[in-house]
């Protein structure tokens, strides 16, 4: 399913409130395959340090954008909405740089590699300007 | 509103030890999830990050997660400690996350990468 009537607001898929919210935009989405977002790390996020974040909240970003992708793929049910779900594994994880930029545009990107309800397998991607952040795999849990 | 209060943090056999309190009002929960706290999973990171880094005595960064598996939520008020393994020729480090008082549980382990890789003690 791609994007045909635009992307969805992210508040509309996602449970995580300011300042955990870092998944600000849905680019891009082929249900339930992969999708592209554009996450910030706001100043405000606590685990911020001045203008730059452990590379480790990339994670936390593409976890939000494998939860996002998860969201989309309930959108033929009549119940589909926000669902909370957990971060349950991450395996090489690479940081290139040891920190992210704060408030500036993240890219990132997931791919379904596996999944057997309610645990999912997701490679992602984070880039800056073109530019490998963090790459690596991570493993969800979503509450029914 | 800190993130988290250090109860200590030592050596503990050929490894190190970091006992933090995870306060009701923690900055980590809020937003993760309103209504519904729930620290994130990458704050256990944080956790092992600081004791790396205690340990050490300078600040350091991760390059990389080997591994880590998530087994239990943490919830507001719980006290924690993480336990560091010595380090792998090879920099890398494992690492245990435990919840403590009344019985103690296994909350996350794993195996990250220090920046500055092997020899970084």
């Amino acid at each position: 399913m791609a994007l045909i009537d635009g992307p969805p607001a992210v508040e509309s898929l996602l449970p995580h409130g300011d300042p955990m919210r870092l998944v600000r935009v849905i680019v891009e989405a082929t249900v339930p395959q992969s999708l592209a977002c554009i996450a910030v790390i706001p100043p405000d996020n606590p685990l911020a340090e001045g203008d730059a974040a452990p590379a480790f909240v990339g994670l936390e970003a593409a976890a939000q954008a494998a939860a996002a992708l998860e969201a989309l793929s309930r959108r033929h049910d009549s119940t589909a909405g926000p669902r909370l779900g957990y971060l349950v594994g991450v395996r090489d994880a690479t940081f290139h740089s040891s920190f992210l930029p704060v408030g500036e545009p993240l890219s990132v990107r997931v791919e379904a590699a596996g999944s057997a309800p309610p645990l999912a397998v997701y490679e992602a991607r984070i880039e800056l300007g073109g530019t490998l952040l963090v790459s690596g795999t991570l493993s969800t849990y979503v509450v029914a | 509103m800190g993130a988290y209060e250090i109860l200590g943090s030592g050596p503990e056999g050929n490894g190190w030890g970091l006992a933090v309190r995870i306060p009701e009002d923690s900055a980590l929960f809020t937003g993760h999830f309103p209504g519904h706290p729930i620290l994130p999973g990458i704050a256990h990171l944080a956790l092992v990050t600081r004791a790396i880094s205690d340990w050490r005595g300078r600040k350091v960064a991760l390059a990389g997660v080997r591994s880590i598996k998530l087994r239990r939520p943490v919830g507001p008020g719980e006290t924690l400690l993480v336990r560091l393994s010595a380090p792998a020729a090879d920099g890398s480090l494992g690492f245990v996350l435990e919840r403590q008082g009344g019985e103690i549980e296994v909350l996350s382990r794993g195996t990250v990468l220090v920046s500055g890789g092997a020899g970084w003690r």
